[in-house]
């Protein structure tokens, strides 16, 4: 591969306006296997192997791909991409902008796998997802859905850059959902309890699939059965970290993508509160908010040595005391805003996706000062009266970031310190400043999830792979129970 | 690929298969050419040129079933395909399966056309809805938007003898303009050609940036519910969520907001919907499904009565009925839905519908709409770049963003299209020809900041 790379960039260094480029030859691997109501559903295999070449002439950007990594065909490529690039340049940016330095790598590295997912017996999986989706059905009479979930992607990528970069990264994610409908007269209540890491089949394990599939059935049969309907006013609100990392991905992550800042998401996902002028000078929320991005934290989905321009992956505080403090960016974009490196985020989802710049692991930190709380019992029993709400259900949020509206799965009614009442549709609306600056309390204790599924990028939208979390968190006069 | 190139290659792909001791196979091959150019702060800032395939196999034993998706499988697909047959024979039976199709359907006309352009065309475009669009007004400040080439020649064969061929291109693309004075006014108009030739993009940047203009300087009202006009923009965002409950996967997984309904007046009668998946201006135009099934157009609302549901093979199999040829397979699973809808006009235009309209409002767009609680058709999002005030029969000024939190049937429940319908992109389908639609009732829930 090496080789090929180095005669693109030889073809394409003698052209006039060349700059850079940057080649990815990447193969992927996934099996995705599912269970339905005792039946194996949608099992298949997924393999795509291909090679995308980014160039820049002119201050201008091109990309092109195609699913083949012999020679000629990546040479065509490029010069294709060449091409692109110079049609970009027809309507080009003025003044034009280098791009962020980066260090020079050359470096092979693979996430952390104990156990290959794609060695494991496909007859073994089978079995443990038959066995998961009878745990689910079990639950009791009133589960008329439940589906079971399995996924395991390994991708290997070989990034080469005209800047003298040579990277080797193998990158892998497990895990799966377990998802019961349960149906009680006129009610239906869903219930999916999912998790996905950077980790081989050990990850798939940990999860617990059975016990898991049970729970989502005990769960469903609540809602559908048991739960009373959500209060509607202002309450003290709880967060388990899988909600709140939801509330974080929409509220903070998005809006802090240097691309949504500058403008050049705008006609797909929008623009953002979070102008330039507000770095290290907006109250985000209160002194308890702690905002980090981190994709070099290991194990957790979206983790990655390096980004898709070749830039080392770190941590970078978002939001620290309260106070907006960082950006995610690429090169590209750094350098608009006058910054002096990358924060790491240019990824793709494939070898014919150009990169993006895309949040990948992004947490509230834990409070492990005195205030912080042992852990959510403790949390709870320092709560006169609240609402308890766990697990993504819906969610919207306006095109600068500002209002958001989410429901959780389930919820609980906090009673005089305990945990008492199961309620359904719980929902909550806050604008975002607001809710960040109403946190009342967080735990010491903290948990990251995986979530395969974030989409951003247009024409052709991308899916990104995240990681959020932190700890258990209670927000003030929340407005819940929106109605219609 | 050339056509008959991906006809060997199918057929190549299906006699492997049969080589390793499948009963049955189906194949689905794409071959893809795409130019995607993306814009912001008026100026290019991606611009992507891709050609692939796009592969799907299905192989049967019995009523055991595995899947291949991925890219071109060349000199590995015998390899490739050993895995999927493994993962066929180690699966339980699946008695849901349906079966491959064992006949070849006659399949309605429908006008091919496939093309190929340069990039540079598109850039061209570009170039030119950035420079009309900021000619419109000295407020107008930055262009943002996409323009996007899909042409795809589609084989789907099987070992039963089922031959179907398909071939398209469509161009989409987004405006996005944003003005200024004292404040921000941004406007956004989806659209979508079925050529550069025909394309309006001139007339689309100067709609776009007008609307931006008159955004500016906006008011506030209050939450609560008012009587609306949903320009097509914000209907077909609304036309999403009927797409998705006329699916029969929710009737299936018990997620719909229409089961059970067949047959009932869930909208005004003054509403009809039909998919019109022989159109080829339709992104999603086609003349058979992911199963083989012819696609005829479809009126599934009818003077606002429920008439249909979207169908693959497998979920009419298992609900007692025939598919209608709706189906859409990925690597993730299958997804029935009418992909083209096609809203009736109404009697009046829409200066005549303004016109009637005492106290109330117009949405340009919705954004970030989801389901609150699907199985009632609860749902949320915000208007977006153009929300306006109507007061005694006339626009008089624009007003800041508001959430809404409506039923879908409710806003339906009493509505009235105009008369003149415009094409819009779609999200998650292909796209949508609707006018635009006077609903008595539609409910702001909170608001905005901006």
């Amino acid at each position: 591969m090496e080789d090929v790379a180095n005669q693109v960039f030889s073809t394409l260094g003698d052209k006039p306006g060349f700059q850079l480029a940057q080649i990815r030859f990447v193969a992927m691997r996934e099996e995705n296997l599912s269970y339905r109501n005792g039946l194996p559903f949608n099992c298949a295999n997924l393999r795509e192997s291909g090679t995308g070449v980014r160039v820049r002439v002119d201050n201008s950007w091109g990309f092109a791909a195609t699913d083949s990594m012999e020679r000629q065909d990546v040479i065509d490529t490029a010069l294709r991409a060449f091409k692109v690039a110079k049609a970009s340049a027809q309507v080009s940016r003025k003044p034009s902008v280098e791009l962020a330095p980066e260090p020079i790598y050359k470096d092979s590295y693979s996430v952390r796998i104990d156990k290959d997912p794609f060695d494991i017996d496909i007859k073994d999986k089978m079995e443990l997802l038959r066995d998961a989706n009878q745990a689910t059905r079990d639950a009791s009479e009133h589960i008329r859905m439940a589906i079971s979930n399995y996924r395991s992607r390994d991708t290997r990528v070989h990034f080469f850059s005209s800047e003298g970069s040579v990277i080797d990264q193998r990158l892998m994610f497990t895990g799966g959902s377990m998802q019961a409908v349960a149906i009680s007269g006129a009610e239906t209540q869903t219930r999916n309890l999912q998790n996905f890491k950077s980790r081989g089949w050990e990850a798939w394990e940990e999860f617990d699939p059975i016990a898991t599939a049970a729970t989502s059935g005990e769960e469903a049969t609540i809602l559908a059965t048991k739960a009373e309907k959500c209060p509607s006013g202002k309450s003290t609100f709880i967060l388990e970290p899988y909600q709140l990392g939801l509330t974080i991905h929409e509220s903070c992550g998005h809006p802090s993508e240097l691309d949504r800042v500058l403008g050049y998401e705008a006609d797909f996902a929008g623009t953002s509160w979070l102008t330039p002028e507000k770095l290290n000078n907006l109250q985000y929320g209160n002194d308890k908010i702690n905002i980090t991005q981190n994709p070099a934290m290991e194990d957790v989905l979206g983790h990655f040595k390096y980004d898709d321009e070749g830039v080392q992956a770190r941590s970078v505080p978002i939001v620290k005391n309260g106070i907006f403090v960082g950006y995610q960016s690429d090169r590209e974009h750094a350098a608009m805003l006058g910054l002096d490196r990358s924060s790491g985020n240019s990824k793709s989802d494939g070898f014919d996706s150009v990169p993006i710049i895309r949040m990948n692991n992004m947490f509230l930190e834990a409070d492990t000062s005195d205030e912080g709380f042992a852990d959510i019992d403790a949390l709870v029993e320092d709560t006169r009266d609240g609402i308890y709400g766990l697990q993504w259900k819906s969610h919207s949020i306006d095109d600068k970031r500002l209002n958001f509206q989410f429901a959780t799965q389930i919820g609980y009614k906090i009673e005089n310190g305990e945990i008492t009442t199961p309620l359904k549709n719980v929902t909550y609306q806050a604008i975002t400043p607001e809710f960040w600056g109403a946190c009342s309390g967080l735990t010491r204790t903290s948990k990251i999830y995986g979530l395969p599924y974030c989409g951003k990028g247009s024409p052709n939208m991308q899916i990104g792979y995240v990681s959020h979390g932190g700890p258990w968190g209670r927000f003030e006069d929340v407005n819940v129970g929106i109605t219609g | 690929m050339e056509k008959n190139e991906l006809y060997e290659e199918a057929k190549r792909l299906l006699e492997i298969c049969r080589k390793l001791g499948a009963e049955h196979a189906q194949v689905m091959i794409s071959g893809l050419y795409n130019v995607g150019t993306r814009f912001g702060e008026n100026h290019i800032t991606q611009n992507v040129g891709r050609k692939r395939l796009n592969i799907q196999i299905r192989t049967q034993l019995g009523q055991k079933i595995g899947n291949y998706a991925g890219s071109k499988l060349g000199e590995n697909a015998e390899q490739e395909l050993q895995n999927t047959m493994t993962l066929t024979k180690l699966s339980a039976d699946d008695v849901e399966f349906p079966g491959f199709l064992q006949e070849q359907p006659r399949y309605p006309e429908m006008t091919d056309r496939y093309a190929e352009v340069e990039p540079e065309e598109l850039s061209a475009v570009i170039g030119q809805i950035v420079e009309t669009a900021r000619g419109v007004d000295s407020r107008l400040e930055t262009v943002a938007g996409n323009l996007n080439w899909m042409s795809n020649r589609t084989w789907l064969l099987n070992t039963h003898g089922l031959e179907a061929y398909n071939e398209s291109s469509t161009l989409s693309g987004v405006i996005n303009v944003a003005a200024r004075e004292n404040g921000e006014s941004r406007s956004t108009l989806n659209y979508g050609s079925g050529s550069l030739a025909t394309l309006p993009a001139e007339q689309k940047a100067r709609e776009v940036a007008e609307t931006a203009v008159r955004g500016l300087h906006p008011k506030e009202i209050d939450a609560g519910k008012y009587e609306t006009i949903l320009m097509p923009g914000a209907a077909t965002a609304l036309m999403n969520f009927v797409a998705f409950g006329s699916s029969s996967q929710g009737l299936v997984n018990h997620s719909s907001f229409l089961k059970d309904k067949l047959g009932e007046q869930i909208m005004d009668p003054r509403i009809s919907i039909k998919d019109d998946t022989l159109n080829p201006d339709h992104l999603a135009a086609r003349r058979f499904d992911s199963d083989g099934v012819p696609t005829p157009e479809i009126t599934y609302i009818d003077n606002g009565v429920l008439k249909d549901y979207a169908y693959n093979l497998r979920n009419a199999k298992k609900l007692g009925v025939d598919s209608n040829g709706r189906n859409f397979t990925g690597f993730q699973g299958e997804m029935p839905m009418f992909f083209s809808p096609h809203v009736t006009t109404g009697s009046k235009d829409l200066d005549t519908i303004i016109s009637e309209v005492d106290d109330g409002v117009v949405i340009t767009n919705l954004f970030y709409n989801n389901f609150v609680n699907a199985p009632e058709g609860l749902c949320t999002g915000l208007t977006r770049d153009g929300l306006f005030r109507i007061e005694k029969g006339e626009i008089t000024h624009s007003l800041k963003n508001m959430r809404w939190t409506d039923s879908i049937l409710s806003i339906f429940g009493s509505a009235e299209p105009a008369r003149d319908a415009t094409q819009v992109k779609g999200f998650f389908f292909g796209s949508a020809i609707t006018p635009p639609i006077r609903t008595d009732s539609f409910n702001f829930s909170s608001k905005g900041k901006h």
